[in-house]
């Protein structure tokens, strides 16, 4: 058996190139090339933007927002909220997830590292004390 | 007329209702101390002092009392001090609850 095939080392996860954590690398590396994308988590990390205050702010179209949008979600970079209008209606609108993006070259592996930012409750208590 | 519950039972409902009531108000006041710490948020700051007066200390004083008075240290006439000082503490926790709903961040 040779070292390479040895499956303790295999097991050892600092040691393994995943997959999974591959296909982050190209694809937050990908969005974040994306001037739009920058801009769209920009606003969005201060504060929940509907598409159509992020088209605004970003100075792009709709569709292009939307585009973007359906990208950093599936990504896991952004997530979806409800926001309440005073017609008794709800908005949707977007709130970046991504805390940091980290690259690191080790020992001949590329590592990457992507943080995201949970909400919990504390987060949701001053959120719904705060619309009182 | 026979009690609807034996009064046993009743009293053992009380404590844990009352109980479960100081444990979920309890956690709430974590949850708001949390915000406080990470934030320095005053909305917070007053939420969490209403809710430890209202379910922390209230409570705690109330059960002193009632133990005090079972295990006669104190006559029913004197648990009214506690029962006032338990009123105190609930309407100075609702009023810092109500506060925090009207400042600012």
């Amino acid at each position: 058996m040779t070292e390479d095939a040895d499956p303790s080392i295999a097991a050892d996860p600092s040691t393994v190139t995943d997959p999974s954590i591959a296909a982050d690398l190209s694809t937050v590396a990908d969005l974040l090339a994306d001037e739009h994308v920058q801009r769209i988590l920009a606003a969005t990390s201060v504060e929940p933007k509907s598409k159509t205050e992020l088209a605004a702010d970003c100075d792009a179209s709709l569709q292009t927002v939307s585009r973007r949008i359906e990208d950093l979600a599936a990504a896991d970079l952004v997530r979806e909220e409800t926001r309440a209008r005073r017609d008794g209606h709800h908005d949707a609108v977007y709130v970046a997830s991504l805390d940091s993006f980290e690259v690191r070259l080790r020992d001949g592996v590329l590592e990457t590292d992507v943080t995201r930012m949970e909400r919990d409750t504390t987060d949701e208590l001053q959120r719904l004390w705060s619309k009182f | 007329m026979p009690p609807l519950l034996p009064y046993q039972v009743v009293e053992l409902l009380t404590l844990v209702l009352a109980t479960g009531s100081a444990v979920v108000g309890l956690f709430i006041a974590m949850l708001a101390l949390r915000g406080v710490l990470r934030d320095r948020s005053r909305k917070m700051l007053f939420l969490s002092a209403g809710m430890i007066l209202l379910f922390g200390a209230a409570y705690f004083t109330a059960l002193v009392g009632a133990a005090l008075v079972r295990f006669d240290v104190i006559t029913l006439l004197q648990q009214n001090y506690v029962i006032l000082v338990v009123r105190t503490l609930q309407f100075t926790g609702l009023l810092a609850i109500a506060y925090s709903l009207v400042i600012g961040e």
